[in-house]
């Protein structure tokens, strides 16, 4: 590119310029026909040609309302000045203006995080949304955006801090693609290093003019259609790589979660596992989930801490402002202050050597604390009255201190001094010090540099262009050899083999002034800040690419590899993205696709990429070359939501209502096998190995196509569904399935299946994937979870009762934990090894090979023992047993797990030994409870699993015992044999027998309610989750079609039938669990309410016969919940099967037995039920009742209808649950 | 919002629902909200200024209990009528609603239209009445009803209303069944409301004086 030094052409624009005239001007039929020297030649000439043309020739593509690149030499700005001439319509608007550093990693310089400056002629008045923030906040969408207060000659300047290289800008109207007016098509941009002297080094004047149905809009019609009518921007389009944001997570903790204060000045994490975290505000202990605040309440007499140290000897040192210094060891603490020879009352800094003895940092100089007193302070210099703000030891066992701003050391035995080798008046105004594992001492300040001392000499990392250093607060290096540097206003910069990376507000960061850095054991770096609460980073297991990162829409719904390596990307209704060595891009190619809802992708083997999509039919894309087949009928056409090769150069295809079809030389032919019966869309297809084909449907099971012959598997065959979701067949030939109520897998014909009761963290498998170690990875509704292959096999085999789930969600970098399904592919697995799950936000990546396994077993501790809901004082009683007194109704553990990556994924197990002979399988719950322990000695254990499943299976355990009553100890059995030696004493024994057995039994019916609970916590979240969820993405469908006023009146009314329904069903499950309702009277009302609503909007009139006065009879809450879904279920199979006119509901208590009679005049059923298949309401009646201890008794008649009786024998005591 | 409109207030302390519903009502055809409320002290406080025709209030409010609140309007404003708001069905408090004057009750989940209907009838006088409603009546005056003096008890053809409305007829049908015209059945239900009332202010008085 050497003749085109100085112009600005980019290469990439030769490129495109060369590829329109060999499309355009010489057809690609004409030029592939020419012999191969000759194309040489041709192309030879038109290399020369473009080279020695006049640049403004070489039209670049028009301005795209989403996003435009500008790409000029490398050029020294201050300022940059974008000056618009003329819009499309209206006065200009852009969503945010990106300018990015010529060196270094491409960042964006333009940012106000960054400490860039904005200034426009004047900005549009009373929008608060398009201010002129707007412009450099980071933040994409129109609602951040600036608009201009006039047309031509509106400009908006950035001013950088510093003056900086730059080499690109990238700008737009609205980076989300749902507005194109305002769209800049006239307009200049110019730079300066100082006011005075512009020099433009990119304009509309080398750009092609809009397409003529973009250039008069209105504003009605601002489509998204019509914005994809503008000409390809994709093939330049390049996304920063190595951005920081795309490789941490970071969670923030503030006041509102619980932690004290909001400006954190220490963290520290003591050898128990426990976190500690420092405020201005008061000291929290905290284990991932929960603060425990040590405030002015408590024994801490200052809450300002300044900073913390975990001794070695298990003591927690905290240095306080104007408290001094507080040691705190087993729950007891100890305050030393002036008075016992500390320097001062305020401690800004603690270190510890290796001998033991505690440095303490005080604006009045330095004390060390040994063999519990303080050391005589003339011996440790320098003068006292020097303020220490920083000290630290390092691996030799040195002590370094940052004193009135210089960094001194110590060495052995001697005052503090300046270390030798360099000098260390050159680096004034140090603020941070580190002493760093690789023998390195760290130190920064407010100059814009970083020092490592290392064998007496000073390394300095000095800020790079775009990279501004502000005044440093905290340095700390982490294990893998990182330098984070926390600084004042500008967020953290991570040093990694001599590059810095930022990281702020704009990627996550709650504050941009950090206050101090710490890294657990785990590997997690937390970051305190002035202000803005705690942080987390964690690096992301998972790689979530969103809009954000390129993609052009965040529903993503189908993925395939072509054989280049693209990565191909159709999401719902916003088009086709590609990923390309690296690069993620929209792909417009409206030109070519005129549908934008790519449902299903295929890569042929003949390099075809084949899309099929939602309303436009079958699409085969040969590069430039774009064919269109309609499958069923033009312009309403069948969506295409499953693609497959057939092996013999034609394509089967899934459909939604037509079921399957094939394709075969441009035509479009049925398949579906089963003539007559019903067709249900058809999910996934998989070839099996001999000209077979596996057809998944929803809702009508699996189906095998074998020369000509269909076998079809449902749940009678041992499917947890028949709705399938994804098929994979892995390299052994055994076919996984994923359902909408669970895993199975098919070998050798056998069918087995996998569900929650085996462990599966959720039922609705979307995507199946497969890595290269024999792992199996599922997309799924609670995000990924990742099983070995064996593991199913050991449950197969009966050698395992659980499979031990990996999850991956939130936590690991997903923004949303929805794994699209329904459409296959929907989740790939690439060449390089990588996985690729669809999500409908965004698209997430997968290195099986580098994800990072936390193997550490993470510490257990009961943290507290309550009964009957009153703490039991633990703090001195290590090691020794508890003791209840008689009578306690209910003990309670309260526990937890200290691993800190991801608490909320920490399971438990707990038993308590002398009750239970297995472990319960708390799940993610912290706390057990024991009602009604009989006495006895026991042993509560606990144990704990972390983030990625790796158990501490030493646990942590509590021996107790419960005193018995006088009347039940042994020595009241021997007294009585003594006293009585004959009948009453037998009696006083033979009830205190009894009495127990009861009480036990209680307690395992206590135990089942518990169960119960889990159950409906579950419905909970089944019913209300999957209505809010829904409601979630109608809002977002509606928001899209704003501009549609029927659509979003029917959305509307769609999310209030659908908020309607969740309040039904929460209604349903507040009344199942309100312990008030736990009566017949109380059923009975329910039961009645429920069937008048029901029968309402339907033709059947409902009778109820309830008697006014039911007795008194107590109805626990399991029983009551059971009993109503079983009176739901045949209400239900009335209004599905009965074709009745009139039902009636009735209910009596009749000699002890409660008696249920639903009997409508309809037709009857068939002889038949109980067999599965259609049936399926009236087994789970029968099975509900048998397992309550009733019957069922059923008497159907074609003539009179169908009645059903429930009996239910009810205890005849008036209180069942009292004692 | 001609002179026959509806005039609705509204005693809702979840700002949301409330100006939802005030708007939702003041769009609708024949209906006026000519007052929100945040509370009952505040309704109590100001409802003369606005004379609603209709109040409907929650039954869950912060201060005095949107019972209470009934109860104390009602013995201010005899005529007025009450529909209660409940979130999910508490057949106690609904029912001592009822007895303290209020004349039908909604699950804020029903669509507008629902709540207009409801609104609607009750003005014209009508007293709806659900079969969980009517059998708790029943129940309530055979249990108390013959114990207490003073107090008057359910006619034969008011008993007979109630055990087929809790038996899931409707007034039409009921009037079928009975021979009787479909406003005397509503008349009936009328009255039951009405001996409701007074019952517990009666059972209220007896208790005083004790």
């Amino acid at each position: 590119m050497g003749c085109l030094a100085g112009s600005w052409l980019p290469e990439i624009a030769v490129r495109m310029w060369m590829e329109s005239c060999l499309r355009r001007e010489f057809p690609a039929l004409a030029y592939a026909s020419l012999k191969p020297v000759t194309q040489l030649i041709f192309t030879l000439a038109l290399v020369l040609a473009a080279f020695s043309l006049p640049t403004a020739a070489a039209l670049r593509e028009p301005v795209h309302p989403r996003r435009n690149v500008e790409e000029f030499a490398p050029v020294e700005a201050k300022f940059l000045r974008f000056t618009i001439r003329a819009t499309n319509r209206g006065e200009p608007c852009l969503d945010e203006l990106e300018v990015y550093a010529a060196e270094g990693l491409a960042r964006n310089v333009a940012l106000a995080a960054n400490g860039a400056r904005a200034q426009a002629s004047g900005s549009m008045q009373g929008y608060g949304i398009h201010q002129l923030e707007g412009i450099n906040d980071g933040r994409y969408g129109n609602g951040r955006s600036w608009i201009a207060d006039r047309i031509d000659g509106a400009w908006v300047q950035i001013e950088f801090p510093l003056p900086t290289r730059i080499n690109k800008v990238v700008w737009g109207r609205d980076r989300e693609g749902n507005f194109i007016d305002r769209l800049a098509t006239q307009y200049e941009i110019q730079v300066a290093t100082d006011t005075n002297i512009w020099r433009t080094v990119a304009s509309s004047a080398d750009r092609e003019p809009l397409p003529a149905e973009a250039k008069s809009i209105s504003g009605a019609s601002i489509t998204r259609s019509l914005v994809n009518r503008f000409a390809p921007v994709g093939t330049t389009l390049s996304v920063e790589a190595g951005q920081a944001s795309s490789d941490y997570r970071i969670d923030v903790w503030q006041t509102a979660d619980g932690l004290p204060g909001n400006t954190i000045t220490a963290i520290e994490q003591t050898s128990d596992g426990y976190l500690w975290i420092g405020t201005l505000n008061g000291l929290a202990r905290f284990d991932g989930l929960r603060f425990q605040v040590f405030g002015e309440a408590s024994e801490l007499p200052n809450t300002r801490v300044l900073c913390l140290l975990a001794g070695r000897e298990g003591t927690l040192w905290i240095g306080t402002e104007g408290g001094g210094l507080i040691g705190l060891r087993d729950g007891r603490s100890r305050s030393l202050t002036r008075l016992d020879g500390l320097r001062s009352d305020t401690v800004t800094t603690l270190a510890q050597d290796r001998s033991g003895q505690v440095w303490a940092g005080t604006p009045a100089g330095l004390s060390c604390w040994r063999e519990d007193k303080f050391v005589q302070p003339t011996a440790l210099g320098p003068p006292s009255g020097s303020s220490i703000l920083v000290t630290c030891v390092d691996g030799s066992n040195t002590l370094w201190a940052v004193a009135d701003n210089q960094l001194l050391t110590r060495s052995s035995e001697g005052p503090l001094a300046k270390p030798r080798g360099f000098d260390p008046s050159s680096f004034s105004s140090v603020l941070a010090a580190e002493a760093g594992r690789s023998g390195q001492l760290w130190f920064g300040g407010v100059n814009g540099y970083i020092g490592a001392v290392s064998n007496e000499t000073v390394r300095v990392y000095r800020e790079q262009p775009g990279q501004l250093l502000e005044a440093i607060w905290a340095l700390r290096e982490t294990r893998n050899g990182d330098l984070w540097a926390g600084t004042a206003n500008g967020g953290l910069r991570r040093l990694r083999h001599g590059h810095f990376t930022s990281l702020t507000t704009q990627e996550g960061l709650s504050d941009n002034s950090v206050r101090c850095l710490f890294e657990d054991s785990e590997g997690s770096l937390w970051v305190g800040t002035a202000g803005g609460g705690l942080n987390r980073v964690k690096p992301r297991k998972l790689t979530t690419f969103t809009t954000r990162d390129g993609l052009a829409h965040n529903v993503v719904m189908s993925l395939a590899e072509d054989l280049e390596g693209t990565l191909w990307i159709g999401s719902n209704c916003g088009g086709l993205s590609a990923r390309r060595n690296g690069v993620l891009a929209p792909y417009y190619a409206n030109y070519l696709l005129d549908n934008e809802c790519i449902w299903s992708l295929l890569s042929g083997r003949d390099g075809s990429l084949w899309a099929g999509t939602w309303g436009g039919g079958l699409f085969q894309m040969r590069g430039r070359e774009v064919k269109n087949f309609p499958v069923a009928r033009p312009g309403n056409d069948e969506p295409v939501v499953a693609l497959c090769e057939d092996g013999h150069g034609g394509l089967w295809m899934g459909t939604m209502q037509g079921g399957l079809k094939s394709f075969r030389d441009g035509n479009v032919s049925d398949a579906q096998p089963s003539k007559g019966k019903p067709v249900h869309p058809v999910t996934a297809l998989v070839q099996e190995a001999r000209e077979g084909l596996w057809v998944g449907t929803s809702g009508g099971g699996l189906q095998l196509l074998e020369r000509g012959r269909l076998t079809t598997f449902g749940r009678r065959d041992g499917l947890p569904s028949d709705f399938i979701r994804a098929l994979h067949r892995d390299a052994n030939g055994v076919l996984w399935i994923g359902t909408g109520g669970g895993l199975a897998r098919m070998q050798e014909g056998k069918i087995a299946s996998f569900t929650r009761s085996q462990g599966l963290p959720d039922e609705v498998i979307s995507q199946i994937l497969e890595d290269d170690r024999t792992n199996l990875w599922f997309g799924c509704n609670q995000g990924i979870f990742r099983v070995a292959a064996r593991e199913f096999e050991a449950i197969a085999g009966g050698k395992a009762s659980r499979v031990n789930a990996i999850s991956y969600g939130r936590a690991e970098g997903m923004e949303s934990l929805e794994c699209t399904g329904g459409f296959y592919p929907a989740g790939l697995k690439t060449r390089d090894g990588n996985l690729w799950f669809s999500t409908v936000k965004g698209l997430v990546m997968v290195d099986p090979h580098n994800i990072s396994v936390n193997e550490k077993p993470p510490p257990v501790v009961v943290e507290q023992v309550l009964t009957d809901g009153m703490e039991v004082p633990m703090a001195n009683t290590a090691g020794s047993a508890l003791e209840f007194g008689p009578g306690v109704q209910r003990v309670e553990f309260r526990f937890t797990a200290l691993s800190l990556v991801a608490p909320e994924r920490n399971r438990f197990k707990h038993r308590l030994d002398g009750l239970e002979k297995d472990w319960v399988e708390a799940e993610t719950q912290r706390v057990a409870a024991y009602p009604h322990l009989p006495p006895g000695r026991y042993i509560f254990r606990v144990k704990a699993c972390n983030n990625d499943g790796v158990w501490n299976e030493a646990g942590a355990s509590i021996r107790f015992s419960v005193r018995p009553h006088f009347w039940q100890s042994r020595w009241f059995d021997a007294s009585a044999l003594i006293v009585f030696l004959g009948v009453g004493g037998l009696m006083v024994r033979l009830t205190a027998v009894r009495r127990l057995r009861r009480k036990l039994q209680r307690v395992l019916e206590q135990h089942s309610v518990e169960q119960e609970r889990t159950r409906i916590a579950r419905d909970i979240h089944d019913e209300l989750g999957a209505n809010l969820t829904r409601i979630a993405l109608l809002t977002e469908v509606g928001q899209k079609h704003r501009h549609k006023p029927e659509e979003v009146s029917a959305n509307l009314s769609q999310i209030s039938v659908t908020a309607r329904e969740a309040v039904r069903a929460m209604d349903a499950i507040v009344w199942a669990v309100n312990p008030r309702n736990d009566s017949l009277d109380n059923f009975a009302n329910y039961v009645s309410q429920f069937a008048e609503e029901f029968f309402r909007p339907t033709s059947i009139r409902c009778r109820l016969d309830i008697p006014a006065d039911l007795p008194e009879h107590p109805l626990s809450t399991e029983t009551r919940h059971h009993l109503f879904l079983a009176v739901k279920e045949a209400l239900h199979n009335v209004v599905q099967h009965s074709s009745a006119s009139e039902v009636w509901l009735r209910l009596r208590m009749d000699e002890g037995e409660l008696k249920i009679n639903i009997a409508d005049n309809g037709k009857g059923i068939a002889a038949s039920f109980g067999q599965g298949g259609g049936h399926d309401g009236l087994v789970n009646i029968r099975r509900r009742i048998e397992d309550l201890g009733g019957s069922f008794d059923l008497k159907s008649d074609p003539s009179s209808g169908t009645s059903l009786l429930l009996h239910l024998p009810l205890p005849k005591t008036g209180k069942a649950w009292g004692s | 919002m001609g002179f026959l409109s509806i005039r609705v207030a509204i005693v809702e302390d979840d700002k949301q629902v409330r100006e939802n519903l005030a708007h939702l009502i003041g769009e609708a055809a024949g209906f006026e909200c000519v007052a929100t409320f945040s509370s009952g002290e505040e309704a109590l406080e100001l409802w003369p200024r606005r004379r609603p025709d209709v109040v409907v209030m929650d039954i869950n409010l912060p201060g005095i209990s949107g019972v209470e609140c009934v109860r104390q309007l009602k013995s201010l404003a005899p005529d007025i009528h009450i529909v209660m708001l409940t979130v999910y069905d508490d057949s106690d408090r609904i029912f001592r609603a009822l007895e303290m004057g209020a004349s039908g009750y909604l699950l804020k989940r029903s669509t507008t239209e629902g709540i207009l209907q409801a609104i609607e009838e009750v003005h014209r006088g009508g007293a709806p009445m659900s079969s969980y409603i009517a059998r708790k009546v029943v129940q309530s005056f055979r249990r108390q009803g013959a114990s207490d003096k003073g107090v008057e008890n359910l006619s034969k053809r008011e008993t007979d209303v109630l055990e087929y409305i809790s038996r899931g007829y409707t007034n039409k049908e009921i009037a079928e069944a009975l021979g009787l015209s479909a406003e005397t059945v509503r008349g009936y239900l009328k009255a039951v409301y009405s001996k409701l009332h007074v019952r517990s202010r009666t059972e209220a008085a007896i208790k005083f004086r004790r």
